[in-house]
């Protein structure tokens, strides 16, 4: 059987996803039994001269969000080269922490004054916006995450590169995947296209905080309290937006204490994250009195960058991009 | 005019190119830093209590240093366990961060992907053996274990807090703990003994840097030094002042701004001599060190001495010479650190009780001097941040490397790949 042949890029971002790839690599699994890596340039300094060389890409891994003209060539280039485009964390499968440029208005951009004059240095140009991979091109898979929990990439791998030449492998993967995703698998089919390597029900069904009745007459700020170590933190009044968010972390954050603040994206039944939290946490103010509501949504601050950290650019039904922002040229003015 | 570009750089966390043109005299050379993340618009109007959860984008030693701002801003003082658990998480990171750094130099004259029967075929007589290199990662993914039991994840580590951390640790954790820290500790030792037979200047391109300022927080004094190239001390400051000493120069062609010392004012990178630029980092720091803590024997360190030179020269083998020492220490300190009584203790954090509006914090990270200073209203939303990044910002000093690589080499134009990869391995130990 030839070997499949992986890239892996990142656009704007950090390299926390390719170090998760290089754990991987060296710690739970060699990517190159079955798999040559023939595009990599944080790794092994690839050049895209010899992305064309080397022929058609079986998968390619790309993380981070498109934020500049450069980012979204990559995007396209690399999407023409492969035959699977897997959006790899959570900037590149929906806009990530880059996205919250987005949210604040009127704060001046940082950039070069000298850009437009047409000189020789040109950096590439911004988009108007912050934008997901999948709007920019098709993408066939998701791996959610900030990063990647290890688990769920190593999935996605053996899924996509092994697919179906060792039982034992696959057997591993399906462990780790929803049930459909599972079967489709390890019957040697393809994943369904679209498929999110991750969870499907909330990040609640998994965290092992003590959940009993959500009433609530305050909320406070992480700085604010000390949370009891095994109770659900949004009934010890932290905005922690597990029940909005598609599990498959195992609820890292809420085991160290912190609250979810939604890398995986919004669980499979969740419309929009943000609306979401604020339903959930409406219904559950132990007052009828307009005046005690009134000074209870008060104590909240920024609900649009705590409920979309990560997704404002693809899950905020008000901000999702359209179709001419998607296509056109970028916007530099 | 002729312009080339190399691009993209290798191991550089942002895209990065060089572009180099010819216009007749010598070649001008420009390091372009071509990602923006515009740190200020992504945080100016979030509760500044979550600024460590979103900086960790910048590296997970910003997480520590954006805490430690946020207990000025709170004025509040983490306990003991508190404090133990950020630095054992720190040395953590500084072990990953050169580990890795090795790794990639190491690997650099192969494909550390390659099919292990084909690599040994190729093996040439600079090549590292693939089974050392293998080790490396082995240890880096082990410290990135320790790095979540202690920071919660590894990569964007969430434990640090205002006032302390976030958690107690569990039994079976001090246990890991040991032996993730007794593991990584006798690698280093072994790493050293096996680089100590390799030649570091038959691998890489070796020259010296033009002398030039240094910059460090040393000790826990919470003074930043300014040290001339010999390592004397020229002067030194609070490091609560590193804002109001230290400026950020934006040049029209790198998205990435030039942190310079303000008291010299901002030369050009054209000028002859550069004089307000400095290093930072694992060389910079060594400067002062007279002898290292960990583990090394009088003797040992006395071979690392000679081959450092008297001072230490700012050269690119003593820049990787310094990740190793800097692997001892973080691995010895990590064991010391990762002991139960280290890390366990009555309280694990302490709640604030006001917003005095205005927290700033600096710390030496793996990379060098970084800093954060927020400023919020009286409800802590933040207002404004400025963020002294040495990795990226301090890119002036990448910038005369880059250049020194492509003056230096004659034939760089007729094979640009050898000088990309001459240009990847002399920036990646800075």
């Amino acid at each position: 059987m030839p070997k499949k042949k992986l890239a892996v890029y990142t656009a704007t971002g950090c390299a926390a996803c390719e170090n998760t790839i290089l754990d991987i690599h060296y710690d739970l699994g060699s990517l190159t039994r079955s798999a040559d890596i023939v595009f990599w340039p944080y790794v092994l300094g690839s050049q895209w001269d010899g992305l064309n060389e080397q022929g058609p890409v079986d998968v390619c891994f790309f993380a981070g969000a498109i934020r500049t003209e450069a980012d979204r060539i990559a995007a396209v280039r690399l999407r023409s080269n492969s035959k699977f485009m897997v959006a790899c964390g959570a900037c590149a499968a929906f806009g990530g922490l880059p996205s919250l440029t987005d949210i604040h208005p009127g704060t001046p951009e940082n950039r070069p004054e000298h850009l437009d004059e047409g000189n020789e240095f040109l950096l590439p140009k911004l988009e108007s916006r912050v934008f997901a991979l999948e709007h920019i091109v098709d993408v066939d898979y998701f791996v959610p995450g900030c990063p990647p929990t290890r688990d769920f990439l190593w999935a996605a791998i053996q899924s996509l590169v092994y697919m179906g030449d060792s039982p034992a492998r696959m057997s591993f993967a399906a462990s780790r995947l929803p049930m459909a995703l599972a079967e489709s698998i390890t019957s040697g089919i393809v994943p369904p296209r679209g498929s999110v390597f991750a969870g499907e029900k909330a990040v609640c069904a998994s965290c092992s905080r003590i959940k009993e009745e959500k009433k609530f007459r305050g909320f406070y700020r992480p700085y604010q309290i000390d949370p009891d170590s095994g109770r659900c933190l949004l009934e010890q009044g932290l905005l922690c937006q597990g029940l909005a968010t598609r599990e498959g972390c195992g609820g890292l954050c809420t085991a160290v204490g912190a609250a979810c603040r939604g890398c995986f994206g919004k669980a499979e039944a969740v419309f929009d994250p943000g609306a979401k939290m604020v339903s959930a946490v409406s219904s559950t103010f132990d007052s009828t009195e307009a005046s005690e509501i009134e000074g209870l949504t008060k104590t909240f601050v920024d609900l649009a960058g705590t409920f979309y950290r990560y997704t404002l650019a693809t899950q905020c039904a008000l901000k999702t991009p359209n179709a001419e922002e998607t296509k056109h040229a970028p916007d530099n003015s | 005019m002729r312009q080339t570009i190399l691009e993209p750089l290798r191991w550089m966390e942002e895209l990065t190119r060089v572009m180099v043109i010819e216009n007749g005299g010598p070649p001008k050379t420009f390091l372009q830093v071509m990602t923006n993340l515009n740190l200020s618009k992504m945080c100016i109007g979030r509760p500044v209590e979550e600024l460590p959860r979103i900086l960790t984008i910048l590296s997970p030693a910003h997480h520590l240093v954006s805490a430690m701002a946020l207990d000025s801003l709170f004025n509040v003082t983490p306990p003991p366990l508190a404090v133990n658990m950020r630095d054992a998480l720190l040395q953590t990171l500084f072990f990953i961060r050169h580990m890795r750094k090795l790794y990639f130099f190491l690997s650099s004259h192969s494909n550390p992907f390659e099919d292990f029967s084909l690599s040994q075929r190729n093996i040439d007589q600079h090549s590292v053996p693939r089974d050392l290199i293998d080790q490396i990662m082995r240890h880096v993914a082990l410290a990135q274990e320790a790095t979540k039991i202690l920071g919660g994840r590894a990569d964007h580590p969430i434990s640090a807090v205002a006032g302390g951390v976030s958690r107690f640790l569990k039994q079976p954790y001090y246990d890991r703990l040991s032996e993730i820290g007794r593991s990584c500790l006798s690698f280093s030792i072994k790493l050293a003994r096996v680089l100590a037979d390799i030649k570091l200047e038959d691998l890489l391109y070796d020259f010296d840097i033009q002398p030039i300022l240094s910059l460090t927080i040393h000790g826990n004094s919470n003074e930043v030094q300014v040290s001339d190239s010999s390592g004397e001390l020229i002067y030194q400051f609070p490091a609560d002042q590193i804002f109001e000493k230290i400026g950020l120069q934006q040049e029209p062609w790198t998205y990435k701004p030039f942190a310079f010392l303000k008291e010299k004012g901002w030369n050009s990178l054209d000028s002859e001599k550069v004089t307000s630029i400095y290093f930072v980092g694992p060389l910079a720091r060594l400067k002062f060190q007279k002898e290292i803590e960990y583990p090394l024997s009088g003797e040992n360190w006395k071979s690392f001495e000679d081959a450092f030179g008297s001072p230490p020269t700012f050269g690119i083998a003593n820049a990787y010479r310094a990740l190793q020492v800097e692997i001892f220490q973080a691995a010895g300190r990590m064991v010391d650190l990762y002991r139960q009584e280290s890390l366990t203790g009555p309280v694990i954090r302490n709640i604030p009780t006001e917003v005095k509006e205005e927290g700033i914090a600096a710390i030496e990270s793996p990379d060098g001097l970084i800093a954060h200073r927020y400023k919020t209203d009286s409800r802590g939303i933040v207002e404004k941040i400025e963020i002294l990044d040495s990795a990226t910002q301090n890119n002036a000093i990448k910038c005369l490397i880059a250049k020194r690589v492509v003056e230096e080499s004659a034939d760089w134009n007729h094979d640009p790949k050898i000088t990309k990869g001459r240009i990847e391995e002399a920036l990646l130990p800075f």
